[in-house]
């Protein structure tokens, strides 16, 4: 819907006087080109006389030539735009303001600019949410988000565009001092586990990170773990589940944290029990789990078969009503419903949703944990630790993830073997790739009746296995 | 209007007679861009100066202003 389209219930928002008055100091002061060329957009100038001067302005600019009135004039009269050049150039002589007068006037257009896409954006989501032939509310909405968000983004990019070494440098020497001083978050997220943050020095926001493993590996108690680690400290996190449901989450999440009330090698709970039925201690020790589990800041969204839209609809509403969104983590890749769009490979398609969740996180500035699984290859070697290789089926994962994990078990492949290593439960988290640090290998325990990981005191920091 | 703006007006002005002048046949295309080129200038010269070189690109006009 264009804006000649717009119910004529309200003015377009414009400014005509500002138009002049930034097309007059342009003329006057051709250097000032520079500092509106990557602001203002043509289409920000409502008076179609205007615009084509501001292009004709633009258009000598880049071809280096001189701009004045008189190049203007002949411009617009050999462009057959006016017969009479006279009558669109006098009014901008008579709006010539002081230089000062530059930065409010555009200001001001990237002002109008913004209502006007307010404007259009809702006039599109109402027209579409009154079109009978859009029957799924929850498509409607996420992209009524989409519109809105689109709608509210700074139309001034120009001051993060282009950053010279000194600006870099000194948040780097900022940085350097946090971590000196401990303070802030010179590093990335902890998931307090000290292995895991010792490799990776904390997540760092706008990563992607990947956490992949066969089945029944633990990659979902490794994440809920993490989560909880993190929303312990006041952090709030974001987690889709398109696996489980909101209560199979609850549990695993209480069932886990029911692991530091364990007394020695004796189980408080196993969790059967926990399935089951409880005794009056027990209970007492679950209520316990549960006060302390209420406060954490801890959102899930557990519908099945969301769309990489509509994960990023809802995320974008999240951080908006929780600017101090720490982590997301999505459980898992394949199980997100690709678009439609069956002339194009599996391999595009996933790469291409995995390219969306990336460029969400850094537009969201949190670390995103994407689980994923790995395809069959692993069973058929006979080392069955995972590869890099073991992704390439789940589209380009290698190319935009920031940190790619793997989780590996002896005991799942040779429980016998493991028994007698005394490695059961041993679970190796392999750091496959990291953009902003080493790869290598760590290792966690699993306790699997609480579904929690727990450190191992042997690690092989940087080595590979 | 700063007298910037009334310069700049005057030169809006001037230019567009001179185009009226063109299509009239009482001046040349070239004599026509010698002007603009000139206009374009106008801060190089002096009174005096501009009034030489405009009456070198076009002696009627020239004639014309005085």
């Amino acid at each position: 819907m264009s804006l000649s389209e717009l119910e004529p219930i309200y003015e377009v928002p414009m400014d005509v006087s500002a138009e002049r008055q930034i097309l007059g100091i342009l003329i006057k002061h051709p250097t000032q080109v520079d500092r509106v060329v990557d602001r203002l957009r043509a289409s920000h100038f409502l008076d179609p006389a205007n615009r084509r001067i501001y292009e004709i302005i633009l258009d000598l600019y880049h071809k280096q030539g001189r701009i004045s009135y008189t190049q203007i004039y002949n411009r617009l009269r050999t462009d057959s735009i006016t017969d009479s050049p006279a009558e669109l150039l006098i009014p901008l002589t008579e709006s010539f303001v002081a230089l000062s007068e530059l930065d409010p006037s555009v200001q001001t257009l990237l002002h109008k600019e913004g209502i006007r896409r307010l404007v259009q954006a809702s006039d599109t989501i109402k027209a579409m949410a009154l079109d009978p032939k859009n029957e799924d509310l929850q498509a409607v909405q996420a992209k009524a988000q989409e519109l809105i968000f689109a709608a509210s983004q700074s139309l001034d990019a120009s001051g993060d565009e282009v950053k010279n070494l000194l600006e870099v440098l000194n948040k780097c020497y900022i940085n350097l001092l946090n971590r000196r001083e401990g303070l802030g978050d010179a590093y990335g997220l902890s998931v307090r586990f000290p292995s895991i943050d010792g490799m990776t020095t904390g997540f760092k926001k706008k990563d992607l990170i990947i956490l992949a493993a066969r089945p029944s590996m633990g990659k979902t108690a490794l994440a809920l773990n993490m989560v909880a680690n993190v929303a312990k400290r006041d952090i709030p996190v974001l987690i889709f589940s398109l696996e489980m449901d909101d209560e199979q989450l609850g549990d695993r999440i209480v069932l886990s944290e029911l692991f530091a009330h364990k007394a020695g090698d004796q189980h408080v709970i196993t969790s059967r029990e926990y399935q089951t039925k409880l005794s009056d201690e027990q209970f007492l020790v679950t209520q316990k789990v549960f006060s302390e589990l209420y406060p954490l800041p801890i959102s899930i969204v557990d519908r099945r078969g969301l769309t990489v839209p509509e994960i990023r609809a809802k995320a974008r509403k999240f951080k908006a009503e929780h600017p101090s969104l720490g982590l997301i983590v999505i459980d898992y890749l394949q199980l997100i419903k690709p678009p439609n769009n069956a002339s194009r490979s599996w391999t595009l398609i996933v790469g291409e949703m995995v390219r969306e969740l990336r460029d969400l996180a850094g537009e969201l500035d949190v670390p995103l944990i994407l689980l994923s699984q790995l395809n069959r290859g692993v069973e058929s070697r006979e080392n069955k630790r995972p590869m890099m290789s073991d992704l390439r089926d789940s589209g380009n994962i290698e190319e935009f993830a920031d940190v790619i994990m793997f989780l590996y078990r002896d005991d799942y492949y040779y429980p016998e073997v493991a028994r007698e290593k005394g490695t059961e439960g041993l679970v190796e988290v392999i750091f496959a790739k990291q953009r902003k640090g080493a790869t290598g290998t760590v290792q966690l325990r699993f306790v699997k009746e609480y579904t929690r990981f727990i450190e191992e005191t042997t690690r092989q920091n940087g080595v590979r296995p | 209007m700063t007298l910037f703006g009334e310069l700049e007006r005057t030169k809006v002005v001037f230019i567009d007679t001179c185009r009226n002048l063109v299509e009239l046949g009482q001046l040349s295309k070239n004599e026509y861009y010698e002007i603009c080129d000139l206009l374009d200038r106008l801060e190089e010269y002096d009174n005096e100066q501009f009034k030489a070189e405009l009456s070198r690109i076009s002696k009627g006009l020239s004639d014309l202003i005085d």
